[in-house]
């Protein structure tokens, strides 16, 4: 739980670092042949920095495919370079006029980082992020504030209720307090499920669990609807639908290779320790600690015969490891809650990768009893 | 253009009744006709299509005047004087405001101090069938009593009967001094000069429920055409409203696709338009779509809720939807403030760097394949 001065503390830090925005028509961004290469574009005859991540974006919204895209981020091609500005003036001449956009930038690092369609951009302020979450406290009294994260260009204020809800049935350890988590991403307000679990103090968020849940518009209506929505779910005590048969689910299925191995590269890929020889023993010591499972799965698959790196994921979707899919959500969300002694550049990414986990719409090993029939 | 077999007709009917067409069937009309020397080649859908007109719009004696009339409007064909006025001339009516007494009030009008329904204006109010036209509007008249009880309201039906009456009112007994007009006691005999003396009469705030079944009414049981019964309807409700300083409202329908089915002329004379709707939820809630009393309030939604017989508007979402505002109004203050954050960052001068590299124009060498 959060004292009114880290509160405090993390709203001025979330203020400090909110995105600037520039509504701009598509017409307006002027490429070169090394715009991508060395990072910038013109715009009203100055030269703007913008980052990877920024032409990612304006390529993804000018429908240029995926594997154009990925080349694009490798190599930095100019070729490829040149094949989006042909896509710009190809947009804007043939799609039946300019396209409204919304630009995004970091004050920081000094660089645009985002473009979105200007209707896709619906998010609030992050001061009004954090009144709104003060508004929740005072309204709902038992309430409080879990814990902040911010980092990435994302703030995200979990807030959780004290109230707690047993699923005995599933097993004496599975308590939990549910709550939420308001998020702002540079281009996006949602309010994502939060859920934590008593008997490990594991907190985790999951998108989509709950139905859509997100500020669709930045209006007046948008808004309202986004307070109406949370003071709806609020009088259910935010738990979220289903969570019970979800949380069956996940107990009695196993997870897949291909789920563990996402997970385990996920956390030793955010290792944030520099010398090498330190980085790799730090990533044995977490798969051995914490996904001892992946190890044995590995060796099993090369004494059948197989070499694990030439799998595909789909294939190693098929392979089942000895842990369910539930102990592999607490094991993501555990790290993503718990000082360890390593370090990572973003832990609370691990709440959020195992929420995700969870709310899966359907685990890959879920139905392979049917496979025996 | 009337023919020469229905000038015949009128004729007929003018020697014989003062240009009134007497009741009666329609058949036995005709069998007395045909013993009159006028009646001497005409067939019986002739005569009959000629009385529907004459129990319509026009006056035996008016078509009679000359064996070819064309169909203007008979406003249009008199001498008009124009009466052009400034407006700070004109005589305007002593405009009363009445109040339910509720949050509803607000969004009636913003041109007084908490609001209220102005007198001298028409209003409409559609919404699905079933979603509680009649019970928000009864609901109000009620009120508007209860808060000012020397305002003469009055609830014209003409779809309800006795019996469907009794069932509201023990749903809301808060209607129990509603004066009401029930226009099926006058359908055989009296059904206009009913309509037309509970308009212009005393009454200062008047429901019309409804306005398309008035005019389905005209058209089927009186035979008016329903192009002349819509005008005749709208004209006089303008007539109540703008000439006698009523507040008119007309209950009207919608398509299932929520379309507003009603008279155009009358959507367009109307001060207001008042939707019934179910929103998210099913929970029922009122709007304005127009509103020239209010209209810093149209298209906000107020909810509301059936308790203790009564019509409830939520407070707390309104409430909440106020505080929407606020904060959309603030977001959009902000976003300009970093819009010009941005521009002093990244478009000022300064960072006009002299390497600037000309972008690069556009050439079919460069053109892409862009997934459609």
């Amino acid at each position: 739980m959060l004292s009114q001065a880290q509160f405090n503390e993390a709203k001025a830090a979330a203020i400090k670092s909110e995105p600037l925005t520039k509504p701009v028509m598509l017409s307006e961004i002027k490429l070169s042949d090394n715009s991508q290469k060395d990072g910038f574009i013109h715009l009203n005859d100055s030269r703007v920095p913008a980052s990877g991540a920024f032409f990612k974006q304006l390529a993804s919204l000018l429908n240029i495919n995926q594997t154009l895209n990925s080349k694009f981020e490798k190599n930095g091609d100019a070729a490829i370079g040149n094949k989006l500005i042909g896509a710009v003036k190809h947009y804007t001449e043939r799609r039946g006029g300019d396209v409204p956009l919304m630009m995004v930038a970091n004050r920081d690092q000094r660089e645009v980082t985002g473009i979105v369609k200007a209707d896709k951009f619906a998010r609030i302020s992050n001061e009004t992020l954090f009144k709104t979450a003060e508004e929740i406290l005072n309204e709902v009294p038992d309430m409080h504030i879990e814990s902040i994260d911010n980092g990435g260009g994302t703030s995200r204020i979990n807030l959780i209720h004290t109230s707690e809800v047993g699923f005995e049935r599933i097993g004496k350890d599975e308590v939990f307090r549910f709550g939420i988590s308001l998020v702002n991403n540079p281009t996006q307000t949602q309010v994502d499920d939060f859920f934590y679990r008593l008997v490990c103090a594991n907190g985790a968020v999951a998108k989509d669990m709950t139905a859509a849940f997100q500020l669709k518009q930045a209006n007046a209506q948008g808004i309202a609807e986004l307070f109406q929505s949370l003071k709806a779910y609020g009088k259910n005590g935010f738990v979220p639908r289903a969570f019970s048969e979800r949380l069956e689910r996940a107990t009695g299925t196993r997870a897949s290779l291909s789920e563990v191995q996402r997970a385990v590269d996920s956390v030793v890929g955010n290792l944030k320790h520099e010398d090498p020889e330190m980085r790799r023993r730090l990533q044995e010591s977490v798969v051995d600690n914490h996904f001892p499972m992946y190890k044995s799965t590995m060796a099993r698959v090369f004494n059948a015969g197989h070499n694990p790196d030439f799998l595909t994921d789909k294939q190693k979707s098929f392979i089942k490891t000895g842990m369910s899919v539930w102990d592999l959500v607490n094991e993501l969300t555990w790290l993503g809650s718990h000082n360890t002694v390593e370090e990572y550049e973003n832990r609370a990414r691990f709440k959020a990768a195992g929420g995700s986990l969870f709310a899966k719409s359907n685990y890959d090993l879920e139905a392979a009893q049917f496979a025996t029939i | 253009m009337i023919g020469k077999k229905e000038v015949q007709v009128r004729k007929y009917f003018t020697q014989e009744f003062s240009g009134e067409v007497p009741t009666g069937k329609v058949l036995d009309l005709f069998q007395n006709f045909q013993t009159h020397p006028l009646g001497e080649g005409i067939s019986y859908s002739l005569f009959n299509g000629v009385i529907k007109k004459l129990r319509g719009p026009q006056t035996v004696a008016e078509v009679t005047q000359t064996s070819r009339v064309v169909a203007t409007p008979s406003a249009a064909a008199k001498e008009v004087e124009l009466e052009i006025v400034e407006i700070g001339n004109m005589d305007f009516p002593d405009f009363k405001c009445f109040k339910t007494g509720t949050l509803l009030d607000k969004l009636f009008s913003d041109h007084e101090e908490g609001g209220g329904i102005y007198g001298g204006t028409a209003n409409i109010v559609i919404g699905e069938s079933g979603v509680g036209k009649s019970t928000v509007m009864l609901d109000i008249l009620a009120k508007i009593k209860r808060n000012q009880p020397e305002a003469k309201v009055l609830y014209i039906s003409s779809e309800m009967t006795r019996n469907d009456l009794f069932f509201y009112y023990r749903k809301m007994p808060i209607i129990a001094e509603v004066p009401t007009l029930l226009l099926m006691d006058y359908i055989q005999t009296g059904f206009v000069k009913a309509i037309e003396k509970a308009l212009t009469g005393e009454h200062d705030v008047i429901l019309i429920d409804s306005h398309q079944d008035i005019i389905v009414k005209l058209k089927d049981v009186l035979g008016w055409k329903s192009t002349y019964a819509e005008a005749w309807l709208t004209n006089l409700v303008i007539k109540a409203a703008d000439g006698m300083g009523k507040s008119i409202f007309c209950i009207q329908h919608m398509t299932k696709g929520g379309t507003y089915v009603g008279s155009t002329y009358l959507k367009h004379a109307t001060t207001s338009m008042m939707e019934i709707k179910f929103g998210p939820g099913n929970r029922r809630y009122l709007e304005f779509t127009k509103n020239r009393r209010g209209g810093s309030l149209v298209n906000k939604p107020l909810f509301y809720s059936m308790a203790d017989g009564q019509v409830v508007y939520d407070q707390a979402s309104w409430d909440q939807l106020v505080r929407a505002e606020e904060v959309a109004h603030t977001e959009e203050a902000r976003r300009e403030e970093l819009e010009s954050e941005f521009d002093d960052l990244f478009l000022s001068a300064t960072l006009q760097t002299s390497s600037v590299e000309e972008p690069t124009e556009f050439t079919e060498e460069n053109k892409v394949e862009v997934e459609q």
